[in-house]
């Protein structure tokens, strides 16, 4: 379900007239009901979503309902029977929503990597499309319903809400209070203003993910250990590159929910501009920032227990853990753990907010290293050089300009300045209506990020990062 | 506006796709080239009853110096090297475009085409449509054209090209790195162009090769089309440079490689396995050889043809 692919596109499209031609048929049979109508859409619209889910593997597929049908069943029988025990049935539910997750994403690492089992079916398995995110969107699902008492929804409300196809495979991780409903009330309408709102949207994310992402993507080359300037190179490429790949995903999920009438949140909010740490996580991947917030830190005790700093850094390594199993995450997690800490440690400090933005990005990029080095060796030995002062030296930058053949250091140039306009962009956007992307809705904005699109679209077909999570 | 929208995005596919096809002056430069090579083989078809084509990437198209292989040593050669760029499947489509029942294909695709994963690239569909040769893509029941077309990123220039043509504009270079002034009969080419590389060669290390899943499929295809349409075919490695310390290494990399491509078509045996280690012998790249050691390889060649030739006379 890769957005930026045409097949995409034309997988939706056969699927909606399909439904389209049905609809009126279905509906002529029931006598025109209304009820019969809302049942249709919202099961025609699930329909789209399994089928979609189906293209990209079976097995995608096949997951996706086992742990549907786990966390439906399992609350079901629960919310019968429970009664006063319900936070007993969240320790024994819980985990069985997350054993594919822990299966497919941790079992290599725990089983090979920590207890050197040596189970050769553990290594190499590829991470279903979306795994982490809807397993996510469910478990939060269950803590509400059970926490909150609400009532069970219909099961075919559930999998609309578990699988509504637009932010299935990489979010925004929605909650039930506000993607439920929504679903609930589902119908297929022609709106117009529903489409119009929707298709900026769609054509920022898609410049986003197409135009900046991918052509970046092209120069992206870790090799180099020992200089230090081409590690920062590829850290800074990397930086962007994972934003506009990700918040471009999120853009284009936001605006085909709102064609369809839905509203998801809002993923990301031009996190580069932050003046802090703090701030960075508020405006980076903001739905699983707030799961995290809800659903580990505030149940550990928030900032009123006296152990506050270590539940921070807990916080932090378990969201690192969530992106990938292995030790790289859990020191990017570590350390951002510590930039927070370090951030309400000084921040009486009040520093000039350009600096609080360099220092702040400083530490961004510096931890990228950490997202995209999965050796662990060769990841200590990067990071020894760049704290290394002595290997920032002229030799070195020459060596790694000299890494680059001179038209592809053009062409790399021109798109870090086209992300760096994007950014600056976004920063005035800020500054002058206090949203992020108020001026790419522009439509004289939007006509130039199209002609972008189009005519600057890479050849290398790369899918989105996050599909890897 | 979604509809404005969607207007500008069609205008645009429109504009590039025209400009891709038609008016882009690189593509034109490998258009050119690829009528002279198709001529030559038309020329070779008239004098000599069996024609010799060699299809590869540019390490191909600046190392077999055809003309002088006809002229001196009477072998009826045809160099129908293009670009990688092209993608493996185009530049080996060349040789089934070109060649008929009784001709003799020669296999010198660079070893990344083969052991690395491949897909179709946009350079080559544009060029396929421009040509009017619908069967470089879709020789030996290959992906279908519609399948390509069908998809706008492969009709559509591309960023890398934008931008750099908008730097050559901008600063009133050339808008095609070669010359059609330096083809040389046969479909050789050569360049005065010197360009410093082997600073970006000493950070690549080399293990085994192995051919890969696309790089065994296409060879296969290859050899089964070739069985189909009754072209003789067989394989030999391009030259490229390696640094004399790393030469052993390298040539025990290609002897796997070389040992599963024979196990899909004959390989012309060469002592040298590809590497050559001498700096100077090479132009803007390290595939690209001077004129003078493109004459030198070229003997070489020969030489192998020859002995190839005798122990395989022709059906």
């Amino acid at each position: 379900m890769n957005f930026s692919e045409l097949r995409f596109w034309i997988y939706l499209t056969v699927a909606l007239a399909v439904v389209a031609l049905i609809r009126p048929l279905v509906l002529h049979a029931s006598g025109h009901r209304n009820e019969a109508a809302s049942i249709y859409d919202r099961t025609a619209i699930l329909g789209i979503g399994l089928f979609l889910l189906g293209c990209v593997s079976p097995t995608t597929l096949g997951i996706f309902l086992f742990v549907c049908a786990i966390t439906y069943l399992g609350l079901a029988l629960f919310l019968r029977r429970a009664g006063a025990h319900r936070y007993l049935f969240l320790v024994i539910l819980v985990p069985l929503q997350l054993l594919p997750l822990l299966y497919y994403k941790y079992g290599d690492f725990f089983a090979n990597g920590i207890l050197r089992q040596d189970i050769p079916g553990l290594s190499g398995l590829i991470i279903p499309v979306g795994l982490s995110f809807y397993t996510f969107q469910v478990v939060g699902f269950v803590i509400d319903t059970v926490i909150h008492k609400h009532p069970l929804p219909t099961f075919l409300d559930f999998m609309n809400f578990a699988g509504f196809f637009p932010q299935i495979v990489a979010g925004p991780i929605e909650r039930r209070e506000s993607l439920l409903p929504q679903m609930q009330a589902f119908r297929f309408r022609w709106d117009a203003a529903a489409i119009d709102s929707g298709a900026p949207w769609i054509v920022l994310g898609l410049f986003f993910k197409v135009c900046l992402a991918d052509n970046l993507a092209v120069h992206f080359d870790p090799r180099s250990a020992d200089n230090p300037f081409s590690i920062w190179l590829n850290n800074l490429i990397f930086g962007f590159r994972i934003y506009y790949d990700f918040a471009g995903y999120s853009f284009v999920a936001l605006g085909i929910a709102r064609c369809f009438g839905i509203n998801l949140t809002l993923n990301f909010a031009s996190p580069y501009v932050s003046t802090n740490s703090q701030e960075f996580w508020r405006r980076w991947h903001i739905t699983l920032s707030t799961w995290f917030r809800d659903y580990v830190y505030l149940p550990l005790g928030g900032s009123r227990t006296k152990l506050w700093g270590l539940t921070i850094l807990l916080v932090f390594i378990v969201s690192g853990i969530w992106h990938g199993a292995g030790w790289n995450f859990i020191m990017w997690g570590a350390l951002w753990g510590l930039m927070l800490l370090g951030f309400h440690a000084f921040k009486r400090l009040r520093l000039p907010a350009m600096a609080g933005w360099a220092l702040t990005m400083l530490g961004a990029f510096f931890a990228w290293l950490c997202f995209y080095e999965t050796r662990t060796p060769v990841l200590l030995t990067k990071i020894a050089t760049l704290l290394t002062p002595a290997s920032y030296t002229a030799e070195n930058l020459h060596a790694a300009a000299r890494m680059l053949e001179p038209g592809n250091a053009f062409v790399l140039g021109v798109f870090l300045l086209l992300a760096c306009l994007t950014l600056a962009v976004e920063w005035w956007s800020l500054r002058r209506f206090d949203e992020p992307y108020a001026i790419f809705m522009r439509p004289a904005v939007l006509c130039i990020l199209v002609v972008l699109t189009v005519l600057l679209a890479p050849s290398e077909k790369n899918d989105f990062i996050y599909f890897a999570f | 506006m979604a509809l404005a929208l969607l207007a500008v995005a069609m205008a645009s596919v429109i504009a590039g796709a025209t400009y891709g096809i038609w008016w882009n002056p690189d593509l034109g430069f490998w258009k050119e080239m690829a009528r002279r090579k198709f001529a030559w083989v038309e020329k070779l078809h008239g004098k000599h009853d069996r024609a010799i084509g060699v299809v590869g990437g540019s390490t191909t198209l600046f190392a077999i110096d055809a003309g002088m292989l006809e002229e001196k040593y009477g072998l009826p050669v045809a160099n129908l090297g293009m670009a990688a760029s092209l993608g493996p499947d185009v530049c080996a489509g060349f040789g089934f475009s070109a060649l008929r029942r009784g001709d003799f294909l020669i296999v010198s695709l660079e070893p990344a085409m083969l052991t690395d994963q491949t897909a179709p690239t946009a350079s080559g569909t544009q060029l396929a449509i421009a040509l009017g040769r619908p069967e470089l893509l879709t020789w030996g029941n290959g992906p279908g054209l519609f399948l390509r077309l069908v998809n706008p990123a492969t009709i559509l220039p591309g960023g890398y090209h934008v931008v750099t043509l908008l730097g050559k504009l901008a600063l009133g270079q050339r808008l095609s790195r070669y010359k059609l002034e330096d083809s040389r009969p046969g479909g050789f080419l050569i360049t005065n162009e010197r360009q410093p590389f082997a600073e970006a060669l000493k950070s690549g290390g080399t293990g085994p090769l192995q051919l890969s899943a696309d790089g065994r499929t296409l060879l296969e295809r290859m050899r089964t089309e070739a069985d189909a349409r009754g072209i003789q075919i067989a394989y030999v490695l391009p030259w490229a440079f390696c640094p004399e310390p790393a030469a052993a290494a390298r040539r025990a990399a290609y002897r796997p490689l070389l040992h599963q491509i024979g196990q899909i078509m004959p390989v012309l045996d060469e002592p040298q396995l590809g590497v050559h280690t001498v700096l100077a012998d090479f132009s803007d790249s390290a595939q690209h050889l001077t004129e003078e050691a493109a004459r030198h390889r070229s003997e070489v060649f020969a030489e192998t043809l020859r002995m190839h030739l005798d122990a395989n006379p022709a059906h």
